[in-house]
């Protein structure tokens, strides 16, 4: 769809195979906010020209924003022979986003621009692809800032755990306490430059416990989002991130109540006995845009 | 003899119905009535009844022409048809119909016989594979009766189907015929279905692989109605009782189905202490099961029973004191299988007492609720389970029209989009159980509630629970995978018919044109 923009918050990024047709459809009923399909680790070598035709040709085909789901594609990497096939493969089909993987200079995202420019002036493509940055190296986390302040185009970052582990010679850990700096230091990134940012894949799609407490954990760092393998996990973070019947009406009084004292000419204001000011309502704004991702509320409710 | 009652004096007598007839000790039938078992050699004076399976065949009189029936407990591991066949076939018998509680892909090798005209008339609650195939293409000369397990049961007692000779394959036999499905190496459970055929065949004859000393210690059928026991190395293998129908999975969209399932469950009136409940063998219903139970001991709800096929997932409940008792037709698991034997709260009923429509109380009728699959289901809520998308004969009734007529709210539960079809159509390829009796359906899409049940709509927007209608469902699923071709019949060529329970017909299957 022409120029679609998302209209709700990213929670969840399922990556999906993109070499296999049934998941192209299949895909659709876990509704996730964003569909990643995975042109780059789950593709071997010797299919990802096949691949690749089969994505530009299902993507051209088939309208995703239809249905009020983004997509993104994760690209080869930059320093591959497939990168450029792949952007062009993007560019001419319905693809609102690309998932760079690897990045750790800003010259990284200079040529991945210059190269979506080429092919949508080729193409006449009207609106610009977006990208969603993956840091997967000490080099990438520590160029964060500088790499996703150089485009317009950026819309969040990501942290990928397996290749940042490896290139940081750590040992991965129950409590994944070897990512903390990584986490800390992109959600920082993101808060600093109101980016979309989000955690690592959770390997085990069996264990919904472990993942949910995953969640709630780096939920509680800044994180708006965790990328995810299984469609079940969509289910899970919806789960955890959903407010509570309590939660929405709350803030939608508190809401209204401000919304008056504004009206009146008040600044700080008393909401339940307590003294309330801008900034708890808007947390409370929050919810409700939240809630309205989950149908729980409209936008002309508050 | 002077004591000798007057045959002359009985006569006079007026105000009974039917003649009386005097005590001769010279003669042994000691009844007026003629039942069908006193044909037997000796009057049934019987001290052992075994005999070969070709003796067996051949002092039953089976002969070109009659109908033999078969049970399914063992589904894709059945052995017992194929030796029957064998020597049927060997004694140049031909014209047989079969009436078996249903065909699995253990039964492909019937083509054959179909083809040299051994068989010639199959009447079943299902057919799979590549007899559904076969029979689909035209080239079974006659055509198929397909009945629900409870339309069976009701045909049998009609007389609607006549069973000439009835072969129940048990796990464990004296040599009188008592017998049952839970003792020997070959357990499969409960033998709901050959309950009935027992009953009321002209000739029973059980095939067992484990002959026990007499008297059985477990009685599902007695001798009191069999007439001849077969003992041969294997009669099935029980670990293909589970068939692929049969699983608990984790598939996403099936998740997804079974959290639907749940919340209509949990959020309706019905769900309180004493409930009862059917659960269908479709993955997503077997899922369900996970947040009912969590639901149950949250709220400290149990039911009251759990009927139909049994799977492992309802003997928990019974062990863990979540329902007081599971009645069971058959068993599909040898979770199942192993409680049934050891469990007193786990009984065995005949699918008459089951689903028979016409009996004065099937135990379909005391169903609060029912989760059952579907291959299809169009915009009036009809249900199709027969035929695949692309018309072939692919699957079983079972107890489907039964327990949805019977149950008080009647779930059907399957995905969206099978395949690259459309499981919600305008209309389904067959009609086996009509919208009229199927109050939900749920898809991955989201719940759909037939209007008519204004009751159970209430109660979900009372607890914000969105459903949908059918056709937004069929829109949704036409936007990803487009609208089917219609399916191309030889309307000259009718292969089976669909016996709805109480013996009407609902639906003819046609010849496909293209296979």
């Amino acid at each position: 769809m022409k120029n679609w923009k998302i209209n709700r918050s990213r929670r969840h990024m399922l990556f999906v195979p993109a070499d296999k047709p049934a998941m192209y459809r299949d895909v659709v009923f876990y509704k996730p906010d964003t569909i990643m399909f995975d042109l780059e680790d789950a593709v071997s070598y010797s299919e990802k020209d096949s691949t690749r035709i089969l994505l530009r040709e299902i993507l051209t085909d088939m309208d995703y924003n239809k249905y009020n789901i983004e997509t993104c594609v994760r690209v080869n990497g930059i320093d591959t022979e497939w990168f450029e096939k792949d952007i062009e493969a993007c560019v001419q089909s319905n693809v609102n986003m690309i998932r760079l993987p690897k990045v750790e200079k800003v010259s990284d995202i200079d040529y991945a621009v210059k190269t979506l420019e080429t092919y949508e002036k080729k193409y006449n493509r009207e609106d610009k692809v977006l990208l969603f940055l993956a840091f997967e190296s000490a080099l990438g986390i520590l160029n964060a800032f500088e790499i996703a302040k150089s485009s317009e185009r950026i819309q969040g970052i990501a942290l990928g755990g397996f290749d940042y582990l490896l290139d940081l010679k750590g040992d991965k850990t129950i409590e994944r306490t070897e990512l903390l700096y990584a986490r800390q230091h992109l959600v920082h990134v993101a808060r600093a430059l109101k980016l979309d940012v989000f955690d690592v894949v959770y390997s085990n799609v069996n264990d919904k416990d472990g993942f949910v407490k995953e969640f709630k954990f780096v939920k509680s760092l800044g994180f708006n989002g965790k990328s995810v393998i299984h469609p079940n996990q969509i289910r899970y973070i919806n789960e955890i991130l959903k407010p509570t019947p309590d939660q929405v009406e709350y803030a939608l009084e508190m809401v209204k109540a401000f919304n008056k004292s504004v009206e009146d000419g008040v600044g700080v204001f008393l909401f339940r006995g307590t003294m309330v000011d801008k900034p708890v309502v808007e947390k409370q704004i929050e919810i409700l845009k939240l809630a309205e991702d989950f149908d729980l509320v409209k936008k002309g409710d508050y | 003899m002077s004591d000798k009652l007057k045959q002359t004096e009985l006569d006079k007598i007026k105000d009974i119905s039917y003649k009386l007839k005097a005590y001769n000790p010279q003669e042994l039938k000691t009844s007026g009535f003629s039942t069908n078992k006193t044909s037997l050699p000796n009057y049934g004076v019987n001290r052992s009844k075994i005999v070969s399976l070709e003796e067996a065949i051949k002092n039953s009189g089976l002969k070109s022409g009659m109908t033999i029936s078969f049970h399914h407990h063992f589904r894709s591991g059945d052995k017992t048809i194929k030796l029957v066949m064998e020597i049927i076939d060997k004694l140049k018998i031909k014209d047989i119909t079969i009436a078996s509680s249903s065909f699995t892909d253990a039964h492909n090798f019937l083509v054959d016989y179909i083809k040299r005209g051994v068989v010639t008339g199959l009447e079943t609650s299902g057919c799979r594979d590549e007899l559904g195939k076969f029979v689909s293409s035209g080239e079974f000369k006659n055509t198929m009766i397909i009945r629900s397990h409870g339309g069976r049961a009701r045909a049998i007692e009609s007389g609607d189907l006549k069973i000439d000779v009835a072969f129940i394959a048990a796990s464990s036999s004296d040599e009188m015929g008592n017998c049952n499905g839970v003792i020997g190496k070959s357990a499969c459970g409960s033998l709901g279905y050959g309950m009935v055929d027992a009953q009321y065949a002209l000739k029973t004859i059980i095939i067992t692989d484990h002959l026990v000393d007499y008297p059985n210690k477990v009685i599902s059928i007695s001798q009191s109605l069999v007439d001849y026991v077969v003992v041969v190395d294997e009669i099935g293998d029980p670990n293909k009782i589970v068939s692929k129908e049969i699983r608990l999975t984790s598939a996403p969209k099936e998740e997804i189905i079974a959290d639907f399932i749940s919340k209509v469950i949990v959020n309706t009136e019905l769900f309180k202490n004493g409930f009862s409940i059917q659960m269908g063998t479709g993955g997503a219903s077997l899922s369900a099961i996970k947040a009912l139970t969590d639901n149950m001991i949250a709220k400290n709800i149990k039911s009251s029973f759990c009927l139909g096929g049994i799977t492992g997932h309802q003997v928990k409940w019974l062990e863990d004191g979540l329902t007081t008792a599971l009645f069971d037709t058959q068993c599909f698991d040898t979770l199942a299988v192993n409680s049934i034997a050891n469990n007193k709260n786990h009984i065995e009923i005949s699918a008459s007492m089951y689903a028979n429509a016409h009996n004065k109380s099937p135990f379909v009728n005391k169903l609060d609720y029912v989760i059952l699959s579907a291959l299809e289901v169009d915009l009036d809520f009809n249900v199709n389970v027969i035929t695949g998308s692309d018309g072939v004969i692919r699957g079983a009734q079972g107890g489907h029209p039964d327990t949805a007529q019977g149950a008080k709210i009647t779930i059907v539960a399957l995905p969206l989009i099978r395949g690259r079809m459309s499981c919600v159509v305008d209309r389904v390829t067959s009609i086996v159980t009509p919208g009229s009796s199927v109050d939900v359906i749920v898809t991955d899409y989201g719940i759909a509630v037939n209007p008519k049940r204004k009751d159970i709509i209430e109660s979900l927007n009372n607890k914000n629970i969105k459903t949908v209608s059918l056709k937004e469902m069929m829109d949704f699923a036409y936007s990803i995978v487009g609208k089917p071709k219609k399916i191309e019949y030889d309307y000259s060529k009718p292969v089976a018919v669909v016996e709805y329970r109480d013996g009407t017909i609902i639906d003819i299957i046609y010849k496909v044109k293209e296979l």
